[in-house]
């Protein structure tokens, strides 16, 4: 549908959920995927299923928030194939509790893998990516990084914080013709909800008998005109959009996915 | 062929960016209603799009009235079948400051970019709401955060806004997809016709507020356009995206 054919796309946390469905949708338009995870095995798995239907792949196991890490598996990729095209900065983490509870190891994560992994992947990329005058980079932020929801204080902060990132960046490379955008998913079944929850049925008496997966589907239907939770495919889409040439455009307001401000 | 078979409804679609995604989505396999209130235009739009295979009915009239809105929505359903897709593009300046602003100036803008959407959606949303499908995609502009001189197409262009996110909400439950498009500079009949002293400002500080550095084309639109008309966008729905260079954050 995009064509991109011949183009190197990174994928950071690629080894499970949203970064999974991401990296296959650009490897099925053409794209050569760079996947990143802290869990190595599960990236290679994935790059195994990539080789299986006759596309290119490398798996390598990094730590997003650690610089050496970064620029050593940048250096990988450039070796093996060149150039670097693509970049979706994909991994993340987030945990649920209310902010009186965030322990300081809570709050050091999520900013060192949402906010400051974002920001070392995108420095490492973008150096490479100037001199060529193209590049697409795709921020995944959140529906937490437009508004602050309870029980996610420390995610909300690094999402917000990613779509800050974003805008500057947006600016200062536009001129090389290198678009950074951001997406905001909104409701997906992930861990993260999966103890969102069971926070929610143990504290909420109306919510008590439900399971945190009822619950999560019941906020769903309540706040969701469309009446359906969102699919990892449905992100996969939108980034797939955004990585292509053919918009030629920057989607300015960068979380416009989401919310108005 | 991303809309293969979908019918489109494309306000305003005999030039610029009306022009631009009617050509697009017809590319892409869609039957389209070309509209126009320019006859002349509106042929021309739909013989490009014959010439190409494609299949194409002008429908002729302003947007401001109720029959040419409903007989869009008609002409698509005895055409072609039904209606899946509406994109109100049709727009008009008039642009005048505040106290030089006629109630002349300030109605036709109304009537054509305000309550042209509303009849046009109206209309359409009909027939979506029964089969449960259906995207409308408005465009608004950025004029939308205020503008000088454009005291009149501003508002509506907020207005547009609103409607879309009313339009999503109460269309979500039903299947239909609501979405609106703020350009920018982009390169058509409409900035063409700008003074020229403001158009020679407007190049020499492109650079200051543009990040991309360029004119936007009618076709990086349309490209937009063409994915919210797809199903690839199918979890998308009342959502403001500028499409403008980075002019907006």
């Amino acid at each position: 549908m995009y064509n991109l054919d011949g183009q190197i796309a990174i994928v950071t946390g690629a080894g499970s959920g949203l970064g999974r469905a991401i990296a296959l949708r650009l490897s099925q338009e053409g794209a050569t995927i760079a996947a990143t995870d802290l869990n190595g095995e599960a990236v290679k798995k994935l790059v195994g299923e990539i080789k299986d239907q006759k596309r290119s792949g490398l798996s390598i196991q990094m730590d997003v928030s650690i610089e050496k890490d970064v620029e050593r598996t940048v250096k990988q990729i450039l070796k093996n194939f060149g150039q670097i095209d693509i970049l979706v900065n994909n991994a993340g983490v987030g945990s649920a509790g209310l902010i009186i509870n965030h322990s300081e190891e809570d709050w050091d994560k999520a900013m060192r893998v949402n906010l400051k992994g974002t920001f070392l992947c995108s420095r490492a990329v973008a150096k490479e990516m100037i001199p060529r005058k193209r590049g697409r980079i795709v921020n995944i932020s959140s529906i937490g990084g437009k508004s602050g929801e309870e029980l996610i204080g420390a995610y909300c902060a690094s999402k917000f914080g990613v779509i800050g990132l974003t805008q500057v960046m947006a600016k200062e490379l536009g001129r090389y013709m290198i678009t950074v955008n951001a997406v905001c998913p909104g409701y997906i079944w992930t861990p993260m909800w999966e103890s969102l929850g069971q926070w929610l049925k143990e504290n909420i008496p109306a919510l008590a008998q439900l399971s945190p997966r009822e619950v999560f589907e019941k906020r769903v239907k309540s706040v969701t005109p469309l009446r359906r939770p969102q699919e990892p495919e449905d992100i996969a889409n939108l980034v797939a959009f955004l990585a292509s040439e053919r918009p030629g455009t920057s989607l300015a307001r960068p979380s416009t996915w989401t919310a108005e401000r | 062929m991303r809309i293969k078979d979908k019918v489109a409804i494309v306000t305003g679609a005999g030039r610029g960016i009306g022009e631009s995604i009617a050509l697009r989505f017809a590319a892409e396999g869609a039957k389209l209603i070309v509209n126009d209130v320019n006859e002349a235009d509106a042929n021309r739009t739909v013989e490009t799009i014959k010439s190409k295979g494609g299949q194409a009915v002008a429908v002729i009239g302003s947007v401001a009235s109720r029959e040419v809105a409903q007989k869009m929505v008609d002409t698509a359903v005895k055409e072609f079948g039904t209606v899946d897709i509406l994109v109100n593009n049709a727009g008009i300046i008039r642009d005048a400051m505040l106290h030089k602003m006629t109630d002349v100036q300030w109605d036709q803008v109304i009537e054509v970019n305000l309550k042209g959407v509303f009849l046009c959606t109206q209309c359409a949303a009909q027939v979506m709401r029964e089969k449960k499908y259906g995207k409308i995609i408005n465009i608004s502009s950025s004029s939308w955060r205020g503008n000088p001189g454009q005291l009149n197409y501003s508002a509506t262009k907020a207005g547009v806004i609103g409607m879309t996110k009313t339009a999503a909400k109460e269309l979500g439950p039903k299947g239909i997809n609501v979405n609106v498009i703020a350009p920018a500079l982009i390169w058509t009949d409409m900035t063409k016709s700008m003074p020229k002293a403001l158009l020679e400002r407007v190049e020499q500080s492109l650079a200051f507020f543009m990040p991309l550095n360029r004119w936007g084309q009618p076709e990086d639109i349309a490209n937009l356009a063409l994915f919210l008309a797809s199903d690839e966008s199918s979890f998308i729905t009342g959502q403001l995206i500028h499409c403008d260079g980075g002019f907006i954050m």
